[in-house]
């Protein structure tokens, strides 16, 4: 399957690796499963600590299609 | 009374200022284009609090805040698909605004019909967007009951509630029609400073008087910092179906998407996405920690959904007129963007492709606003007393709204899908979802916990990419697709329009 619309060869291996990341961190079952078992401080910790990692996706995507098109 | 006078007063004066700023940055609308657009203008601030304060409405202190209270770490569902959702919106920035001003386009059907040349694909999009939309704008209409309810502190019952916020709401809406989309975006500027900064400033009191009076997180029910697991009733996969259809059904409402093209330029959108982003972490986050603690208090676990007001009463009537003020300033950033959203999709959409002719007057917009504003409102009046069979409705028309998503990001990112699986894969999706939902209303036991939306959407998805592979297209038409895929990989050029609104 052929996906368009993504510029440069590194941006698209950036935009790969943040939407497999969040994608895992904040959709794959098991992790959700496993909440449970973490005690308040560690539910809270992947409760906030996931969006996190996505605004530092976002500014990290951001960054790299900034240089990019500056080269 | 006196305490009435403030609730009521300070609703009212938020209100005004609202109104005023709309005055006052007041410009002709030259077509229908710059009604439903705002003359793509908008810089990164206002895309980003226009985003906002769509994407976060009066539910966010009610609805969420009482999920929170009783399912615990389910109510940061609402935070993951949030924030997934500008993912994709930084990664849909570049299709639909190149696309949106090469091609004048002014809704998401349009786009659609563009991508597919197909008016059935652009008219099934624009029904089901217009028909999904509709039992959430009547809920939204009804949504201010709890803040006149108790902004009157006791003057005022339910019904009469329900009344003075539908009467409002709709009163609001005489500015939404009048100056379109510019006229949206400014009042989402100010009514998102004032619903989520105001709101962020009284999240933090509140979240501080809980912890110092004895509701800090020991004594939250140790249950609630769990999610559904794979014996529990939701089911293992509940939590899964939750976040991605709230991920990518967010996209699919016509008011959201709207939003791609009122911006000046595709970085405007990137850099409003990664603006909206810790925005979101921020407020999001602190108000669910807040709620989770207020879980605790007696009264509000006897009354989930009223939680925001609850806490804000301990605190005295001008903490509960400005959390009050909160939940206005989201809800009416919500339906206006709703009515202007759905207006000019059934005038561009479904008038437009009817008579045969691009719409070019802001005229039959501003109609056709009016029109779903009155219909909206008496159909909220209507059913003030039946609020339950509303609710089922629209929870049927939030797992339908999803059906769109395959057809709509499989066209935008692939170059293979053809309308015949965009219209069949949507038809499919739409009834697989509809008669689930009703069968199943919270989950699907034998499908481990998959809600109606999630099991529709692969179904939905199988049939778009079957239909992709069987039905290849004419060389001309692949020829043109290739045409609308390659004007994105030519270099980026400085918009030809200089901004209105930075």
């Amino acid at each position: 399957m052929k996906l368009s619309s993504a510029p440069g060869r590194g941006h698209r291996a950036t935009v790969a690796a943040v939407l497999i990341l969040n994608a895992v961190l904040m959709l794959f079952p098991p992790i959700h499963w496993a909440i449970a078992g973490l005690g308040p401080v560690g539910a809270l910790a992947y409760a906030l600590g996931a969006p996190l990692v996505a605004v530092v996706s976002l500014v990290l995507l951001y960054t790299t299609q900034r240089a990019e098109e500056v080269q | 009374m006196n305490s009435m006078i403030v609730g009521y007063g300070g609703v009212i004066a938020a209100l005004a200022v609202v109104v005023l700023a709309m005055e006052l940055s007041k410009r002709k609308t030259a077509s229908f284009s710059d009604y439903a657009t705002g003359g793509r203008s908008f810089g990164p601030f206002f895309a980003t609090m226009a985003f906002l304060n769509t994407w976060l409405p009066g539910a966010v202190f009610v609805a969420f805040g009482g999920l929170t209270v009783s399912a615990g770490l389910l109510g940061f569902q609402g935070l993951f698909y949030s924030l997934l959702a500008v993912i994709l919106m930084f990664l849909l920035a570049r299709p639909v605004h190149e696309w949106g001003r090469a091609f004048d386009l002014r809704t998401q059907a349009d786009l659609l019909g563009l991508r597919y040349n197909s008016r059935a694909v652009r008219v099934v999009s624009a029904v089901i967007g217009i028909a999904a939309s509709f039992p959430w704008l009547v809920m939204g209409m009804q949504s201010l009951t709890l803040v006149f309810e108790y902004l009157s502190f006791g003057a005022v019952d339910a019904i009469g509630a329900v009344v003075v916020g539908i009467l409002v709401v709709a009163v609001r809406q005489i500015w939404t029609m009048r100056f379109g989309m510019r006229g949206v975006m400014i009042s989402d500027m100010v009514q998102g400073l004032l619903a989520y900064g105001l709101g962020f400033v009284l999240v933090l009191g509140f979240g501080t008087w809980l912890v110092t009076n004895g509701h800090g997180f020991g004594a939250v029910q140790p249950a609630l910092y769990g999610l559904p697991g794979p014996d529990s009733a939701a089911g293992g996969l509940y939590v899964f179906s939750l976040v991605l259809t709230g991920t990518l059904g967010g996209w699919c409402w016509p008011d959201i998407f709207v939003r791609l093209f009122t911006a000046r330029s595709t970085a405007t959108i990137q850099r409003s996405a990664v603006q909206a982003a810790p925005a979101l972490l921020v407020f999001s986050g602190a108000l669910t920690v807040m709620t989770l603690l207020a879980s605790s208090m007696p009264d509000v676990a006897s009354a989930p959904d009223h939680v925001w007001f609850l806490v804000a009463r301990h605190l005295g009537p001008v903490a509960l007129t400005l959390a009050g003020i909160c939940v206005v300033m989201a809800t009416m950033g919500n339906v206006s963007a709703n009515l202007q959203a759905l207006g000019t999709q059934t005038v561009n959409d479904i008038l437009g492709v009817a008579r045969g002719e691009k719409v070019e007057t802001p005229r039959a917009g501003r109609i056709a606003v009016a029109v779903f504003t009155v219909a909206a409102a008496g159909c909220a009046l209507a059913l003030a007393g039946a609020q339950a069979g509303l609710f089922v409705l629209a929870m049927i028309s939030y797992q339908g709204i999803c059906q769109l998503a395959p057809t709509l990001f499989f066209g935008i990112f692939w170059q293979r899908g053809n309308a015949i699986g965009a219209v069949a894969s949507m038809i499919v999706g739409l009834t697989a979802a509809a008669v689930l939902q009703m069968s199943y209303p919270l989950s699907i036991p034998w499908l481990g916990g998959l809600t109606s939306g999630a099991a529709a959407l692969v179904l939905n998805a199988a049939v778009y990419i079957v239909c992709a592979y069987a039905f290849p297209g004419s060389a001309e038409e692949r020829a043109r697709i290739d045409g609308l895929f390659d004007r994105l990989r030519v270099p980026r050029r400085r918009p030809l329009v200089e901004p209105a609104f930075d």
